[in-house]
Formats: structure tokens, C-alpha cells, sequence
């Protein structure tokens, strides 16, 4: 029997952020419902942010699926993940900073800052009642010593998965196997997050999770930023020779048709949401 | 030293090629410090036996008995080897396991391996370790097949254990193939490959490969998309211009890209000051006015905001002041 590796799509957050892409709410509904419809296993909605599509989006998507978990990505701070937590999705995925360009570099902090920012942010999902994924941006140049200290003390927490996130592209199929197999020492689920800089993003993805990764993120025609992420199809085509992830390359290419069409759909002015 | 050779000339038999066309591509190949390049028959006769000097050449080569027509060609790829040194015999390998059968061919027997498509796709790193063994005591050309998406993957890969291999590729990947541009720039960044060589060349060669085969290449592609560099969302941006490395894994200059900020409906505070810089009005306006018009008007058109549409935005703006003045 084949294992099961579940399918994250991310084509309504990280896709969005290719430059020029614009989804606007009713597209993301349209989409979110049709990803649901072919058996995505988790829909990673967008950013909490109302200053502009708003939310109501969300709950419309949320009030409308039938199977799938629909998620919002959040930083690192435990206002914005009581703001998303508000709003009710199935999941709160909250961006952590763990490679120390980003810790000292991007936002000037150190790993103490991280790790009790962290805590606090567990705390608040905790008390929302809303299961919360951690993403570990930047985890393929990050210290391994690092994420795994984190890992366990997350894990102390409740928090049953993290996404080890290839943040700028820079992982190659024989590290991404030996980081797979690290980090599944400490027992956590893992999700990945493979972005295409050097068009690696698809076999880096199949190399992790046949080393073990249990969930694998990607978006539609691959869109995101700079080179873009692990394009869905293109994963598929291949994995599904190893296992089961109850959907097809076909239905895939299906939602590209759709997405293809909303992004050739000229003005948009729907935006009232 | 590892070795890779570029065989996108052999994918182009059909396109309209011309002589100029054709010698700069080769001439542009061999400024990205590519070893060698393959050529077809009728693209050696395009050129007149005119091959730029400095590089290796090869041919695919059905019938060696002909290698007499082609001066200056070094090597000759077909599924024979006479034994002279100048031929290199072409299998296709579908399973690992077949290459058990390679091991004991003679070392002065030139081999290039094709396929292994799924080369990556095993569960047992044992099986894959080796296989990867058998491919090094082998130590063919390796030319990957893209079936399932892998293939500048499994020709990185192979390099990376095989310091002294060789690998061929495609520019784009044309004909099912790794990507040469890839594969290079992978080397640069993980193995320090040519560490002190410029890849600017590479926007010449995207636009030759355009001009041959009357395609666009995708502005996001990896390595030579035009827009890789560009960057729209509020915490990219931000990141960015602290330190480039923090979403960068390679800087621009070195593929003959820049970088350019975007403003549009992900923008943040930190774009809108940077473009007002840009334009000389720094301390002029309300960034978070204009942020929020930024955002609107990227949704309202469904892309992003022009450098044009900016700066009427920003003469909105002043007329409104001005009128407020007036009233």
C-alpha cells in the first residue's frame, strides 16, 4: 500500500505574491472551492489582512468547502495570530524567521526573541482553540542544532507539524534528503515548502518526501515569487507513481485551466468585500 | 573538473536557424564557460565547418563511417564505438539495475547514458546510493531525461558526487533535457564551480534562443526569466533592501538580471518609500495614503501599478492638495 503524502496548496498565498498576480475575493473563492472539489488536503488561504481584499472571503470559503483544511498564514506576532485566529479558519500558520539572515538581518532580533515570540503565539492559537503549523522560513540555510531545539520545544507545546521552508531556493536534492532525515529524528510531522530558483523545486520536493516528509506544499502553474514554488502538477505527474495523494495530475491541470482563465479575466472590481 | 556540454543545437534541426544565429549561441555558450557542444549535421552544414575556436565540439552521428565530412569535430556520438577514441557510444537507460551490466566495459570506451528519468525517485537511499556508485565507476556523459520534472536535479546531483563528471544538457531544457542554465548556476552556488566567471552572458543567450526558436521564455523562469528579480510584497521588499541575501540566492548582476521593486496589491510602507526616492519626493506624502490608492488601484486593474500609474497617482494627489488650498 502506498504512503500517504498530503498536498498543501498555496497558490491563493505564495502564488499571489508573484509580482503583478491579483486575486481578487470572489477568485479566491472560486478557486479555494474548486481546489476543495479535487481533493486538496489543505487550502492555504491567504494572509490576515484587512486593509484589503478583507476577510469575508474567508468565511465564505470556510462556509462553502466540503473537505478541505483551509489555513491563513500569520507572522510572528501574537496580535496578528489572534486577529486570524478571529476570523476562524480550520488552521493558523505562523511564518518563524530561523536562518540568522533572517533572525538578525531582516528583522533584527535574536534566537531568544524567536523563541519566546513563539511561545506566546502557541499560547494564543492555544487559546482560541485553533490547531497552528509552524512555518521555519529560510530552514535550508538555517542552523539544523537550531531548528531542532525549536522543534522539541514547540513540540513540548502541542504543535504537531512545521514546514521546513526552502525559502530563497537554495536546496539541492542530496541536502534535502539529509535535512529531511534530521529533523524527522525529533518525531514531528513535516510539511515542505520548495521554491524553484534553480528548478529543483519539484525534485527536491519528491527527494523529501520520499525521505520521509509527510505533507508537500506547491501551487498552480507553479506561480510565486521570483522563480516560483513546486509546480502542483508537476509533482503530481511523478509522485503519484509512489503515493497516494487522492488526487491526479488531471485534476490538476484542471484548476491550472481555471486559474489560467481568472488570470487572463481583465478587470476585476469586486473588491467592495 | 566537471564538465558540462550543451547539445540544444541538435534540438533545432526544424527552426530556421541562420549562420549568425547559430555562431553566436556557440560563441555565448562558450563565454558561460560550457565545455563542449553538440552539433547536428545539419547544423555543422549551417555553419560552414566556421566553428568558433575554444570549445569542444560533438555530433550525434547516426553512421560513423561519415565522421570524414565533419573537420574540426572532436567527438561523435552514435550506438557504435570504433574504437578510435573519437566515438562515443549513446545508451539509453531506463532502470538503474541496468547499469550493472556497464561496469566491466573496457575504460577506454567513451559512454553517454540517456534517460534515468526516475533516477531520483526511490524509496531506499540504499538503492539510490548505489546507483550512484555504479553510475561514477561508469563515469559516462550523463544525459538526463525530464519525464518527470527532475532532470537539471539528477544532473546537479550527479556532479555533486562526481566531481570529475560530465553531464549534457539543453539551454531551457528544449527536447525533454536538464537545463543547461540551471545545472551551471547550481554549480556556481552549491560547488563554487568557475567561482570567479561572470553568467551575464545568459540574457544574450535567452535572447538568441528566443530569436531561434521564435518562442518567449516565461518571465519567471529560473535563472533567465526577466521578472525573477522583481519583487512586490511588503516583507520581500523590506528584507530585500536590508540585505539582498535575505531573499536572494544568487545576486542579479551575476545572470545579467537587476532588481526591480513593484508596487501592486501585496506593497508595503517601505515600496512606496522607495519608489518615492526614486522619483525625488521623499517627506512629500502620506505613505500610508498612498499605499492604500497603491493597493487599490492594482485591484481594481487585477496587476501591478506602473512606474506611469505611480506618479498620476501622486499628481492625484497634489491636485487635491492644491484644490484644498484653493477651497
Amino acid at each position: 500500500m502506498k504512503r500517504r503524502i498530503k498536498i498543501v496548496d498555496t497558490t491563493l498565498r505564495d502564488g499571489e505574491q508573484c509580482p503583478g498576480i491579483v486575486f481578487s475575493p470572489s477568485d479566491k473563492i472560486r478557486l479555494a472551492l474548486y481546489l476543495d472539489r479535487i481533493g486538496i488536503h489543505e487550502i492555504e488561504a491567504g494572509i490576515y489582512d484587512t486593509g484589503t481584499e478583507g476577510v469575508n472571503y474567508l468565511s465564505e470559503i470556510m462556509k462553502q468547502k466540503k473537505q478541505a483544511i483551509v489555513s491563513v498564514w500569520s507572522r510572528l506576532n501574537a496580535g496578528d495570530i489572534e486577529e486570524s485566529a478571529r476570523q476562524k479558519p480550520d488552521l493558523i500558520h505562523v511564518g518563524t524567521p530561523v536562518s540568522y539572515s533572517q533572525i538578525y538581518n531582516k528583522i533584527g532580533k535574536n534566537k531568544k526573541w524567536i523563541e519566546n515570540t513563539l511561545m506566546e503565539c502557541i499560547q494564543v492559537a492555544k487559546d482560541y482553540n485553533i490547531p497552528l503549523t509552524v512555518g521555519l522560513e529560510d530552514a535550508s540555510r538555517a542552523d539544523v542544532a537550531f531548528l531542532i531545539s525549536l522543534i522539541r520545544m514547540m513540540k513540548q507545546q502541542g504543535v504537531e507539524v512545521i514546514r521546513l521552508a526552502d525559502t530563497v531556493g537554495v536546496l539541492f536534492p542530496r541536502r534535502a534528503r539529509t535535512l529531511i532525515q534530521e529533523i524527522k529524528q525529533t518525531g514531528i510531522q513535516v510539511e515542505v515548502h520548495e521554491h524553484n530558483d534553480f528548478g529543483m523545486a519539484v525534485a527536491n520536493s519528491m527527494v523529501m518526501a520520499l525521505a520521509g516528509a509527510d505533507m508537500v506544499d506547491g501551487t498552480l502553474l507553479g506561480i510565486g515569487e521570483r522563480a516560483g514554488n513546486c509546480n502542483l502538477y508537476e509533482f503530481v505527474h511523478g509522485a503519484n507513481r509512489k503515493f497516494e495523494l487522492g488526487l491526479t495530475s488531471q485534476d490538476i491541470r484542471k484548476a491550472e485551466d481555471l486559474l489560467r482563465n481568472i488570470m487572463a479575466g481583465g478587470v476585476k472590481d469586486d473588491t467592495s468585500d | 573538473m566537471m564538465k558540462i556540454i550543451d547539445a540544444t543545437l541538435t534540438m533545432l534541426d526544424d527552426f530556421a536557424l541562420t549562420k549568425e544565429l547559430a555562431f553566436g549561441f556557440i560563441e555565448g555558450l562558450k563565454n558561460l564557460s560550457v565545455s563542449g557542444v553538440v552539433l547536428s549535421p545539419k547544423v555543422y552544414r549551417l555553419l560552414n565547418g566556421d566553428l568558433p575556436e575554444g570549445i569542444v565540439y560533438y555530433m550525434e552521428l547516426p553512421s560513423l563511417a561519415e565522421n570524414q565530412k565533419y573537420p574540426g569535430v572532436h567527438f561523435f556520438l552514435s550506438s557504435f564505438c570504433d574504437g578510435t577514441g573519437r566515438s562515443i557510444r549513446n545508451i539509453q537507460v531506463n532502470d538503474l539495475w541496468e547499469l550493472k551490466g556497464l561496469e566491466d566495459i573496457e575504460a577506454d570506451k567513451k559512454l553517454r547514458l540517456t534517460g534515468l528519468d526516475d533516477l531520483l525517485i526511490y524509496e531506499s537511499r540504499d538503492i539510490y546510493e548505489r546507483g550512484m556508485k555504479l553510475l561514477m565507476a561508469v563515469s559516462p556523459i550523463l544525459y538526463p531525461e525530464d519525464s518527470y520534472y527532475c532532470a537539471s536535479a539528477i544532473a546537479a546531483d550527479y556532479l555533486q558526487y562526481h566531481h570529475n563528471g560530465t553531464v549534457m544538457t539543453t539551454f531551457t531544457g528544449i527536447g525533454n533535457k536538464a537545463a543547461t542554465e540551471q545545472v551551471l548556476l547550481a554549480m556556481r552556488v552549491v560547488e563554487r564551480y568557475k567561482p570567479n566567471h561572470s553568467f551575464e552572458k545568459l540574457t544574450l543567450l535567452r535572447d538568441l534562443f528566443e530569436e531561434m526558436t521564435k518562442t518567449e521564455i516565461p518571465d519567471h523562469t529560473p535563472v533567465i526569466g526577466r521578472k525573477i528579480f522583481h519583487i512586490e510584497s511588503g516583507i520581500h521588499v523590506d528584507g530585500v533592501l536590508k540585505k539582498p541575501s535575505n531573499y536572494e540566492s544568487f545576486a542579479p548582476e551575476l545572470v545579467g538580471a537587476s532588481r526591480k521593486v513593484v508596487l501592486g496589491k501585496h506593497s508595503g510602507g517601505t515600496s512606496i518609500r522607495y519608489k518615492l526616492k526614486e522619483f525625488d519626493c521623499e517627506g512629500k506624502y502620506d505613505v500610508g495614503q498612498l499605499l492604500d490608492m497603491v493597493k487599490r488601484k492594482s485591484m481594481k486593474k487585477g496587476g501591478e501599478v506602473t512606474d506611469e500609474e505611480f506618479l498620476i497617482i501622486l499628481s492625484e494627489c497634489d491636485k487635491y492638495e492644491e484644490t484644498n488650498q484653493n477651497s
